[in-house]
């Protein structure tokens, strides 16, 4: 669906992307995550036309960015991260404007406009003023404009900063309806907790560069997973049968529960409940939790030596 | 895949910009306003002035009107973009489908729709104030007016309005275009020098033409007719002619300017097309007695002066356009890259605007010096001679060449930084303070009083004081070896520089823009095979 090469992009005096290639599916969720500086944004511009990059291409659903920014911008939804809004038009009229302005067919405008504003949940605040709005229905109606002409990828920089916690949670819940209705969403963020909840995919950008695009599904499966064993009575009979597990690292013992590592997918996890059950350990609470994101954004950082400044 | 996407059959002109204006500036207070203020400066104005209301109507109506024109209208106007850029709402508009002319059309005239509202019926009022009573109470005028001349009136006061609003938008636009050249981040209107100049030019054909035509037509009764390449013309109608004419390449402009902005593919035709016909227009006014008068030098050889003109004002427009170009290195790289990849189309969208015009400024050069040679390079012209005028053309010719290659240097030399300290500096060496010590240590050395040679003879040596003038001033030293070898051995040392440069700092070795070419269209292919394989 996005389909970058060979991008190199230059700020007077500063290469700011050296050779960025990488393929987006289409449907994915990509989270862009990166340090501060690392040239997210400026990448994020460049795919969608407004910045021109010194060589490479970029191909969005076939067309060349470009070759024909007009064709791409037709399929794409754009929220920068120091977006502006048009404080004395209600919420109403910012959307009706930016209908137009995409040019909705004028007989659906006000249905579109409604539409919109139920899936951003601004619907009970139409008749505001965008200047009285707070940061959180500010960038849930920034997101309503950039999915007024319902483009099939939606671009997000930094769509979840300023929000208090239930709007996160509703933008995550945004972000799943939006991918189920087969958009294909590139999402930059420094929350890695909640991209986590939606994400498909990472590209890590480090230094201009791409330092790894992970498929999560499939670093899943490998992933280092938390897991937490309260037994009843622990003792170190306990103990030594969880040792004899080489899918398990101890890591922590506290009163009766037991943290270890677990290194493996979901089938491991439930083949190692099953052996344990069977082998009479007297486990009365048994969780599981996998970080996969965050564990392998670490595990790029770690890799490739630099900080994890997201 | 191509993607098919819901458009409407609305007007090419539609302008949801125009609409957001209109929400913008049109409450119901400010709707009342207009109408509320206008009624009671009428009642004032008849209870005070008495029988003597018509002509202080009229008088206060048209100031009313020049006040909100020229000042109101060329604010809004010059800060209509900056609003836009400065709230971060300039990139939904770039991203947005909005045809070039329905973004002019709806930020200009929406800007200044209040302005409009507000001024409109006051030139209606005066315009009545004119028709029906002023006669009686102005003696020097009959009473009553010529419909031609209301007509005039009105449509000097009103392109007063459009004219200086359009050149506000168009010099703020073009400012924050020649920023984004040298840096994309960098979008800032520039809204001081575009209000000065929108206001200068409203309030020029406000003063000068529109304000007194009541008082019998003073500027169209001075210069009842121009000529122009020989022909002649009412004045009145040659005025609107202009009007039209000039009103035509400044929205011309603007709509180049909308078209960059919202991505569409430009190259520097209109550039090259403007900078021709404006040169070409004006060089025709000098056939007009008052513009080249009987006493000036070239009066006897109109078509001679006519071609010298064109030469300079094509030269002039060049060396303009250098000054924003030249920072974009990126703009070259990218125009050489598909130079050697044989795409003409990026080449001409990457050449900067310099080159396009610098081509009428060849043309003009060559055509000047075949007719000078034609004519008889010794033939005098007055206390001139063809051979002095020649070597001015030259002369201007060269040394704006040698200023495009040191600003070339500059922005090669300090890509990181706008360059306008350096630029400045070299200009002060140039044309200041180098010419200043080496004329003032020869005079000094010769003992020469410097006011006693300033007569330039022809037969002065190259090692004259005066002539140490062609080492630093475009000049007409009838002796070409004074006049152009000085310039010319400065480009040749510059060129040198100019590849030492390249030879210290070879091109970047990442995939550079050649190579791009290429793969580019690899790379299409590539993503139209996954379409076909994207298992969504």
């Amino acid at each position: 669906m996005i389909n970058v090469a060979g991008l190199n992009f230059d700020y007077p005096g500063k290469r700011v992307l050296h050779d960025v290639t990488f393929r987006i599916a289409e449907g994915s969720v990509t989270a862009l995550v990166g340090p501060n500086g690392a040239g997210k944004t400026t990448l994020l511009r460049c795919i969608v036309g407004l910045d021109r990059p010194h060589s490479g291409s970029i191909h969005i659903g076939g067309v060349d960015v470009e070759e024909d920014p007009r064709a791409v911008h037709r399929q794409i939804g754009y929220l920068s991260d120091f977006f502006g809004l048009y404080n004395d038009l209600t919420v109403r009229q910012c959307l009706t404007y930016m209908a137009w302005s995409q040019k909705v067919p004028q007989g659906s405008v006000a249905a579109r406009v409604d539409t919109v504003a139920k899936e951003v949940l601004i619907d009970n605040m139409l008749d505001r003023k965008a200047a009285v709005l707070s940061r959180g229905y500010r960038q849930r109606l920034g997101i309503g404009l950039a999915l007024i002409h319902d483009p099939k990828i939606l671009i997000l920089d930094e769509p979840a900063s300023g929000m208090d916690p239930e709007a996160r949670i509703q933008l995550s819940r945004l972000v799943r309806r939006l991918r189920a209705q087969g958009k294909t969403l590139i999402v930059s963020s420094h929350i890695l907790n909640e991209l986590e909840d939606y994400c498909t995919d990472m590209l890590v950008i480090r230094d201009g560069r791409v330092a790894k695009h992970v498929v999560l599904h499939e670093f899943e499966t490998e992933a280092k997973r938390t897991l937490r064993l309260s037994i009843s009575g622990l003792s170190d009979k306990h103990l030594g049968m969880l040792q004899q597990r080489p899918e398990l690292v101890l890591e922590n013992i506290e009163g009766e529960t037991v943290t270890c590592g677990l290194r493996g997918g979901k089938e491991v996890q439930h083949r190692l409940l099953v052996d344990l059950l069977r082998s009479g350990l007297p486990i009365y609470d048994y969780h599981a939790v996998a970080h996969s994101l965050q564990e392998a954004y670490m595990h790029v950082a770690e890799s490739t030596g630099g900080n994890t400044g997201t | 895949m191509k993607t098919k996407t819901a458009t409407t059959q609305e007007s090419y002109w539609f302008s949801p910009e125009l609409q957001r204006h209109l929400w913008l500036r049109f409450s119901l207070f400010r709707l009342l306003a207009v109408p509320v203020f206008i009624l009671c400066a009428l009642y004032a104005i008849t209870t005070f002035y008495g029988e003597a209301w018509p002509r202080e109507l009229y008088a206060r109506a048209i100031q009313f009107y020049g006040i909100l024109i020229v000042i109101w209208g060329n604010y809004e106007a010059a800060n209509v973009l900056r609003e836009e850029v400065r709230s971060n709402t300039w990139d939904f508009q770039r991203m947005s489908p909005m045809s070039p002319a329905a973004l002019i059309f709806g930020k200009l005239f929406g800007a200044t729709s209040y302005i409009w509202y507000a001024s409109l019926p006051l030139l209606g009022l005066a315009v009545y104030a004119w028709v029906t009573r002023l006669g009686g109470f102005a003696p020097a005028v009959p009473a009553g007016a010529d419909a031609k001349d209301v007509f005039f009136m009105v449509f000097f006061m009103i392109v007063a309005g459009v004219a200086g609003h359009a050149v506000s938008f168009l010099a703020s636009f073009d400012g924050m275009v020649g920023k984004t050249h040298y840096d994309p981040r960098n979008r800032q209107p520039r809204n001081m020098t575009a209000f000065l100049m929108g206001m200068g030019v409203s309030f020029g054909i406000y003063a000068l033409i529109g304000r007194n035509f009541y008082r019998g037509r003073g500027f169209f009764e001075k210069t009842p007719v121009v000529e122009w390449f020989g022909m002649t013309f009412p004045s009145e109608y040659f005025s609107i002619a202009t009007v039209a004419f000039f009103l035509f390449w400044i929205f011309m402009g603007i709509y180049r300017l909308a078209r960059r902005e919202l991505m569409y593919r430009t190259t520097p035709i209109c550039w090259f097309l403007a900078v021709g016909s404006i040169a070409l227009f004006m060089a025709g006014l000098v056939y007009d007695p008052q513009v080249l008068r009987q006493t000036d030098m070239l009066a006897e050889k109109k078509d001679y002066a006519c071609l010298f003109y064109f030469f300079v004002m094509t030269l002039a427009a060049t060396y303009y356009a250098v000054l924003g170009d030249a920072a974009d290195t990126r703009r070259y790289r990218r125009m050489f890259a598909a130079l050697r990849g044989g795409n003409w189309r990026h080449f001409f969208e990457n050449m900067p605007q310099w080159m396009a015009s610098a081509v009428w400024v060849l043309v003009a050069l060559a055509v000047f010096i075949l007719y000078s040679v034609r004519e008889g390079v010794e033939q005098d012209i007055g206390l001139f001679n063809i051979r002095m005028f020649m070597s001015l053309a030259l002369s201007l010719t060269l040394f704006a060449l040698r200023d495009i290659i040191v600003l070339h240097i500059l922005a090669l030399l300090v890509p990181d930084r706008k360059q306008t300290f350096e630029r400045v500096a070299y200009y002060v060496l140039a044309y200041f303070l180098l010419p200043a010590i080496h004329l003032s240590v020869a005079v000094k050395n010769m003992e020469i009083n410097p006011t006693s040679v300033l007569g330039f003879s022809q037969q002065t040596t190259l090692f004259h004081p005066v002539m140490y003038a062609g080492w630093y001033y475009p000049n007409f030293f009838a002796m070409f070896s004074a006049s152009l070898l000085p310039v010319l051995v400065q480009i040749f040392y510059l060129l040198i520089c100019i590849v030492v440069i390249f030879g210290i700092r070879p091109p970047q070795k990442e995939p550079a823009a050649a190579a791009a070419e290429k793969p580019r269209k690899q790379a299409a292919a590539d993503a139209r095979d996954d379409e076909w394989d994207s298992p969504a």
